[in-house]
């Protein structure tokens, strides 16, 4: 699943990280890497973007972009 | 300047770690800081001598990597690349260490000489973590020194640091890759690149680094064309991987674990970040922060009121009746007076929105805000500039350079102006004062909303006039909460107290007395001032302006302020206090036509220094002439409009 299905309270980590080239390089120069765990922080009003808490730090990310995000349920 | 030495360091360091905070410490200097990223885009320049040798530091844009292609980011490789500095110093964010020192590991693979500084150790240790220096700068092999942004007890002791480490060898980090990247590596190297150059044209997915000749070229894109085929992963996210591993390696033995978030910071998340509570919390918010710089402002607005009338009694009773006293007491001490009684109100506003800012609440409220903005074709990175022009449309204008995309640029430089800036508050506290003197704050709010919304507006019209290149992603991190610190705080609304003070004592003064003089001649029949304000006033006739409204507009169009002194040179009748004023202006306006004027003012073209900034910004006067037409037609009609359905209101 993506990141923009995981529901708040859900754990999970990222799997891939694909989309267009710029893209990836702007998520890894901020630090999003595969293995993190994220969870999601917080929703704006209309349900985009939202707030994930990535490792140690909380990203705001549109729903475009999120979707790129592959993530895997931990339990 | 042989004899004299003189070095230059440069500050590097990711986005919000507190590099200018430390720039400022360092140099003495009043550079804006912030609690989000953005706030510095181009790099500023500041001295510190230090026993006997002249410092020039260099405060970097903050970046995260020096292999994207972002604005910022190319300011600050190109500017390592063709000049580089004697000494970098290298600011890290001890809360998210790893991620800063990937940055670091690019800058010590291209070999030059750094020292680095552990900023924000306090936070850190608040959270019960904690970093070991020795080891972490043994791992590193190079110096690293704690450091605060906030207090400049250890400035001392890093001088002595830098001092120290100018003119040492510093040999390039070495980093081992994955197999694959090596072998790219290697094969970019035999071509006459070196390891940095090879590792940035890989990270980069073939950009950042300029190939000089057909065979580097053949070479570099072969190593891409294969490790693509090869793997899945971006090469980014290789090359990270192994940026990441080393970073791992040296922390396990340096650094201990720390909680995320404090549970009362996560509590303010849960609060301000709220899907149904968010919006209605910021609107609040911004509610409070104008009602309290209009009350809060009226006390200190009164002494200051009180002192500059007892001076003007005094000239008055002091000098003998001349034309001279005339220019003093009416036109001189009325109008620099009557714009200095509003200091304390932009002292106020100024020092709300630097508290939202140091807070790190603005980041939050850019996320809150980010689908409004996407819908008119900007985007949360808009919200910066849009906010920052509340103070004043000149830098705000100037910080939408951070802005890549060009329609979002565009659009966020022609609305600016309807943001509305300080210098526009006196006319609103005066107005609102005599008109409203029971909703002041309201009125105030509702004339900063209309701003945005007309803002908002034109910014939807724009977006689907002008065609857009493609899509800037909104990537945002949140800062973590801070309470301001007080140094900063106070820096900041010193600075633009003076601003506000410096005004007063150029154009504003200048203003009023050219006011005076066309109001006080000719001696005999109907002054210049009310001839020139007779002529255009029937333009504002439908509106309800006078002839006085009209020569305050007009003398507008050189800075806001002074329509405020204008209206109060000339009304002033041989009242010599506010009061006085408040009463001469509300005997001759109606309130629906105090509220168009407000409007007006609001909306009307931007001041002449805005204009020159929008050409300069935009490279052209078109825009500039664009935004004077929309904001005249724009202020005409919705003065009208006001004026027109508040005297069936009110
Ligand atoms: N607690 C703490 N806060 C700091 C320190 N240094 C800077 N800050 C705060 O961090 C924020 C970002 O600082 P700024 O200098 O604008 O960072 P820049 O983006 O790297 O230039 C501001 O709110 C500063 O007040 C520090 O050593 N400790
Ligand atoms: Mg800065």
């Amino acid at each position: 699943m993506t990141l923009i299905e995981l529901k708040s309270r859900q754990q999970a980590r990222i799997k891939t990280i694909a989309g267009p080239e710029a893209l990836r390089q702007r998520l890894v120069a901020l630090g999003v890497l595969k293995g993190l765990k994220v969870s999601v922080a917080a929703t704006s009003l209309l349900g985009n973007p939202r707030v994930y808490a990535i490792g140690k730090q909380q990203i705001c990310l549109r729903s475009k972009e999120a979707s790129h995000i592959e993530v895997e349920l931990q339990l | 300047m042989s004899d004299n030495q003189s070095y230059t360091i440069a500050l590097i360091g990711n986005p919000n770690c507190g590099k200018t905070s430390l720039f400022n410490q360092l140099t003495g200097a009043r550079q804006r800081t912030g609690n989000m990223a953005g706030v510095t885009v181009t790099s500023r320049e500041g001295h510190k001598e230090w026993r006997g040798i002249d410092f020039h530091f260099i405060d970097l844009p903050g970046i995260y990597s020096l292999a994207n292609s972002r604005v910022e980011e190319m300011v600050a490789r190109d500017y390592l690349i063709n000049t580089p500095p004697d000494l970098i110093l290298n600011v890290v964010d001890a809360n998210n260490l790893a991620r800063n020192l990937a940055l670091t590991t690019q800058v010590l693979e291209q070999g030059l000489p750094v020292v680095i500084a552990l900023n924000m150790l306090d936070e850190l240790e608040k959270q019960g973590g904690s970093v070991d220096l020795i080891e972490l700068g043994l791992g590193l092999a190079k110096p690293v020194m704690a450091s605060d942004g906030r207090s400049n007890g250890h400035i001392p002791e890093l001088m002595d640091l830098l001092l120290d480490n100018i003119d040492q060898p510093s040999e390039p980090l070495a980093i081992t890759y994955e197999p694959h990247v090596e072998e790219a590596i290697c094969s970019l190297e035999a071509v006459g690149l070196s390891r940095w150059q090879a590792i940035r044209w890989l990270e980069s997915g073939g950009e950042s680094v300029e190939l000089v000749n057909d065979e580097q070229r053949k070479v570099g894109q072969q190593a891409l064309d294969l490790l693509s085929s090869r793997h899945d992963e971006s090469l980014a996210e290789m090359i990270a991987e192994g940026r990441y591993g080393y970073i791992h390696g040296l922390l396990h033995k340096s650094s201990s674990e720390h909680k995320d978030q404090s549970p009362a910071d996560h509590w303010l998340d849960r609060l301000t970040l709220n899907r149904w509570l968010g919006m209605p919390i910021f609107v609040f918010l911004l509610w409070v922060m104008f009602e309290a710089t209009f009350t809060l402002g009226s006390y200190p607005a009164d002494w200051i009121d009180a002192g500059v009338s007892w001076i003007g009694q005094q000239v008055g009773a002091f000098m003998p009746p001349s034309l001279l006293k005339n220019l003093i007491v009416e036109g001189l001490i009325a109008g620099v007076g009557g714009v200095l009684v509003f200091l304390p109100n932009v002292v106020l506003l100024f020092f709300f929105i630097a508290l939202l800012e140091q807070s790190g609440y603005m980041a939050r409220a850019a996320f809150l805000t980010d689908n409004l903005m996407s819908k008119v074709g900007l985007h949360g990175k808009a919200f910066v500039p849009l906010v920052m022009g509340f103070g004043c449309n000149v830098p705000a204008i100037m910080s939408a350079r951070t802005i890549e995309e060009p329609r979002a640029r565009l659009i966020t430089i022609l609305i600016n102006p309807f943001m509305s800036c300080s210098a526009r508050l006196p006319v609103y506290v005066l107005l609102a004062g005599i008109f409203f003197a029971d909703h002041a704050g309201t009125v105030l709010f509702g004339l900063y909303m209309l701003g945005i919304l007309v803002a908002f507006t034109i910014a939807a019209l724009l977006a689907r006039t002008i065609t857009s290149h493609h899509d800037e992603t909104f990537i945002m991190e949140l800062p973590p909460w801070r309470l301001p610190s007080g140094r900063s705080m106070l820096l900041h609304v010193w600075d633009k107290a003076s601003d506000f003070l410096r005004k007063i004592g150029g154009v504003i003064l200048v203003g009023s007395i050219l006011i005076w003089l066309l109001q006080s001649f000719p001696m005999e029949g109907m002054s210049w001032l009310e001839q020139l304000g007779r002529f255009v006033a029937p333009l504002f006739a439908p509106m309800g302006f006078g002839w006085q409204e009209t020569v305050a507009l007009l003398s507008g169009f050189i800075a806001k302020e002074v329509i405020a002194a204008s209206l109060v040179v000339v009304y002033q009748t041989d009242m010599n206090d506010m009061a006085g004023l408040q009463a001469a202006l509300g005997a001759a306006l109606a309130p629906a036509s105090g509220l168009a004027l407000m409007v007006f003012t609001l909306l009307y073209m931007p001041c002449l220094a805005t204009i020159a900034t929008i050409r300069r910004e935009t490279g052209s006067w078109r825009w500039a002439g664009v935004s004077i037409l929309m904001g005249l037609v724009l202020a005409w009609t919705g003065a009208w409009l006001v004026y027109t359905l508040a005297t069936l209101w009110l």
